[in-house]
């Protein structure tokens, strides 16, 4: 059914670009690739369902802030005094990642969980019925890129970050606060993992290794492009329709993960900066 | 002398220690016939040169791969299938999976030549599962889920497949460090410090960087290839992320860039691993945990402190010493 | 017997910015030149297209005769063409004579072995030419360890192991002391004595103009001005780019 198509590869695109963008702004930021961005989605999910009880807003209120703050902790204790080694503190991530793993399962159990709905029901949208919350994930999921878009670019605070982003030196000597500048994209990328937790994860399980789905989104990285945004906001709809049309076609959900890696390495064959990527001058050493 | 001190004057040398490592390691099958323990250290073996065989990747040359499951599955499928469909004997698959994972390695080094480092680690991820999916995709050439089984042992005796695994261990570590602190191990590390001087020096930093690939796919094939034939068995789990980071575990527990520290890491990971066994739900949780603190306060690894007399700059150091001591002598 | 470097209409564009516009340039062997100009005037990006680091887009490079555009640094590298970096980019982590032997097992260096059989003899010999004396003491010393200057003078010695027909030197005396500068002053005037052509990017004028004999000015990516210094003091052209309009020598 084309419909289904349809919809699965939106929702499942808009997942891969909030997810991609939450990464890629801590790696253009503070070039660090933080592995454990998918843990902290999965990591928000856990919170939710464990204060259930209190209400579902409530739940995902305090979940954010707490997501945030367990984010802002990590990067002061772990990340921060790593940035100058981009390889061990990626090693430093993916660690983390299994810790929360093995935590959430040992704290909830290794069984699924689900977080409920937001909006219950149906919509009728051009004579085809969609889930409520599908169509709220991808209204919020749009609706966050923008507010992201507006955020970093025309407040003064988005403006630090594109300038750290760009060139840290400079950016330094031209009297902007570095260490703000990281910590307020860390919470930005939490926040960002965290709402699409909220979004997203009740239309998937809640699993201890949710978190990898942080993986299914690299080819959308790598896609997407060096440093950019846009590239990584279109890979996404494109990996996900991909996935989904083999998915469908193609017998096990196996395939799909296959096609999209040979696509990517396609597409890179020919366009080895990714379909948005800048090319840049030289090159400094390997990693 | 007595005793005391004759003990002592053995260990002031680390060159000594290493002999009597090296020989207690060798007797230990003499000492004990203990399956349990003796199956322990053949992992360790093991899973030493499956650490070194990243090491060389990421410590020398400066290549962070996230996938070096792919080299050690892939090898390990292929000698499975050798062995299995072709009845070909373990002498025979193990070096020809280990030549397996020279193409594989040079298959897996085909994005780094449009990927630049942290793209290419990311890639490098997607690799070991996609072969994963494959082999879900493909039932019947590959045996599934269940994977194949029924691999012909190293030996029935397991002392004797100790004893091999010894020699794959000692004899790749020992390749691998006199390639670390040969002329080549110092182009490779030229590399790592900065691949862009090194090309305008004049070196060929792409055919530098797919011969790391084919050595570290060779290293990492074998003990693919070992670990086949001694659980007798495969299976796709192989290809798990998780144990590609356990290669990054060892080595960098033991001190990236050494090789051997790989040896150190891969041993005290073994033991640490058999330790826990009672409190298996907390096994992995505080193996990540001692990953995540290692990788914070420990960059080094562990035996990066005693590794750094142990001078890696050998490369040239024995012909700068030749010629330092020719010109004192003429100076004389 | 034609010039040793030769480029033509070289351009090449970063999204928006145009760094090199239609660069011109005929350099002869033997000759020592110096290329300056504003900065951000795209001299650097010209040595990274020279030596194949980036691709141009449009534009022919020819060194010795030999098209050069599209091939791979080190290839250029080994046909005699080497160059230092602004940075001064040695290995850090290497020791210093490590980082010089480097050089050593280029091809081109392997293949004039001239039966030297050893890999050392040859670097020693850089490094005592650039004055890293005594080479004993200093080669085993950590490449970070050393002063800016010596790394400096490290860069100029590993190109020297290339034995090179022509030598890029950018910005030699960046960040350097009055001693230290006389030290690469002389070096490089030594070098170009043996017959090794040269082209200097640089901004201190002074030590500059007492090397070379012609100037070459590069103003937003592209050549306005050729010939020697006391003449290019004069162009307008040249005062107009370092001073704006309103500015006057």
């Amino acid at each position: 059914m084309i419909e289904e198509i349809v919809i699965s590869g939106l929702i499942l695109g808009g997942l891969y670009a909030l997810l991609s963008l939450g990464f890629s702004l801590i790696r253009g930021v503070a070039r660090i690739m933080n592995l454990a961005h998918g843990a902290l989605y999965m990591l928000t999910a856990y919170l939710i369902y464990s204060l259930l009880y209190l209400g579902l807003g409530t739940a995902i209120i305090i979940s954010l802030v707490l997501i945030v703050l367990i984010t802002l902790i990590i990067y002061k204790l772990l990340i921060g005094p790593m940035r100058e080694k981009e390889a061990k503190a990626a090693l430093v991530t993916l660690a983390l990642a299994l810790v929360f793993q093995e935590s959430v399962k040992l704290i909830w159990g290794p069984e699924f969980k689900s977080i409920p709905y937001l909006i219950s029901g149906y919509v009728t949208l051009l004579g085809v019925r969609v889930v409520s919350q599908k169509l709220l994930a991808l209204v919020a999921a749009a609706g966050l890129v923008l507010v992201l878009w507006f955020f970093v670019m025309r407040t003064k605070i988005g403006k630090g970050i594109r300038a750290v982003a760009q060139n840290m030196e400079v950016a330094r000597l031209v009297g902007i606060n570095i260490r703000r500048v990281f910590m307020i994209s860390m919470g930005l990328s939490a926040l960002l993992a965290g709402l699409a937790a909220v979004f997203f994860a009740p239309l998937y399980v809640v699993s201890p290794t949710q978190w990898t789905i942080l993986f299914q989104a690299f080819p959308v990285i790598v896609l997407g492009g060096l440093g950019s945004l846009k590239g990584s906001f279109i890979a996404s709809f494109v990996m996900s329709f991909i996935e989904k049309i083999v998915e469908f076609y193609v017998a096990g959900g196996y395939a799909a993960g296959v096609v999209s890696f040979v696509i990517m390495a396609v597409i890179l064959l020919v366009r080895p900066t990714g379909l948005f990527g800048k090319s840049r001058s030289g090159g400094g050493s390997g990693f | 002398m007595s005793f005391g001190t004759y003990l002592k004057e053995i260990f002031s040398s680390r060159r000594n220690l290493v002999i009597v490592l090296l020989i207690l390691l060798l007797f230990i099958p003499a000492l004990t016939r203990d399956h349990y323990i003796l199956t322990i250290l053949i992992f360790a073996n093991i899973f030493a040169v499956f650490g070194a065989s990243w090491d060389i990747l990421a410590g020398v040359i400066g290549i962070f791969s996230f996938g070096q499951a792919f080299f050690f599955g892939g090898a390990g499928y292929i000698s499975a299938l050798l062995n299995v469909e072709l009845g070909l004997p373990p002498l025979m698959t193990i070096p020809l999976g280990g030549a397996c994972g020279v193409i594989v390695g040079l298959v897996f080094g085909l994005p780094s030549l449009r990927l630049k480092g942290p793209y290419f680690t990311i890639m490098s991820l997607l690799f070991p599962t996609t072969v994963m999916a494959l082999i879900y995709m493909f039932p019947s050439l590959s045996g599934g889920e269940a994977g194949i089984y029924g691999l012909a042992p190293i030996s029935n005796d397991i002392a004797v497949t100790y004893l091999a695994s010894l020699f794959l261990m000692l004899g790749s570590i020992f390749v691998l460090m006199k390639i670390a602190s040969s002329r080549l191990g110092l182009i490779f590390r030229s590399i790592r410090d900065d691949a862009d001087t090194a090309e305008a020096t004049g070196i060929n930093t792409t055919k530098y960087k797919f011969l790391s690939f084919a050595i570290s796919g060779l290293f990492a094939g074998l003990a693919g290839a070992f670990q086949a034939h001694f659980l007798m068995s495969i299976s796709p789990s192989i290809f798990n992320p998780v144990n590609s980071f356990n290669a990054i575990l060892y080595a960098a527990l033991g001190g990236m860039g050494t090789i051997f520290g790989s040896v150190g890491g891969a041993f005290i990971m073994s033991i640490l691993n058999e330790a826990l066994r009672g409190i298996a739900e907390f096994r992995v949780l505080i193996y990540a945990i001692a990953m995540m603190l290692v990788f914070r306060y420990l960059p080094e690894g562990i035996f990066r402190r005693v590794g750094r007399h142990f001078n890696f700059r050998l490369g040239i150091w024995g012909e700068v010493k030749k010629l330092r001591r020719s010109r004192h002598g003429s100076n004389s | 017997m034609g010039p040793i470097l030769e480029v033509r209409g070289l351009s090449k564009r970063f999204g928006g910015i145009v760094a090199v516009n239609n660069f011109s340039l005929q350099i002869d062997k033997g000759e020592i030149i110096g290329l300056i100009g504003p900065n951000g005037a795209g001299k650097t990006t010209l040595f990274n297209l020279v030596t194949g680091l980036i691709k141009p887009d449009s534009g022919t490079v020819l060194f010795e005769g030999r098209n050069i555009t599209r091939l791979k640094p080190h290839k250029i590298a080994n046909l005699g063409l080497a160059r230092t970096f602004q940075n001064t980019q040695s290995f850090k982590q290497m020791l210093v004579i490590e980082n010089v032997a480097i050089a050593r097992f280029s091809e081109r260096a392997m293949s004039r072995r001239n039966g030297d059989d050893d890999f050392v003899s040859k670097p020693l010999e850089a490094l005592r030419r650039v004055n890293l004396v005594p080479p004993e003491s200093n080669m085993f010393m950590l490449a970070s360890q050393l002063s800016h200057g010596q790394s400096k003078r490290l860069d100029v010695a590993r190109a020297l192991v290339l034995e090179p027909d022509l030598l890029l030197l950018d910005e030699p005396f960046g960040g350097l002391g009055k001693i230290e500068m006389t030290i690469m002053s002389s070096l490089i005037k030594k070098l170009h004595d043996e017959g090794l052509t040269i082209v200097i990017i640089e901004h201190k004028m002074r030590a500059l103009v007492k090397l070379v004999k012609k100037l070459v000015v590069m103003h937003f990516g592209e050549n306005i001005a050729e010939g020697p210094p006391l003449e290019i003091a004069k162009d307008s052209k040249v005062c107009e780019a370092y001073l704006g309009k309103e500015g006057v020598v």
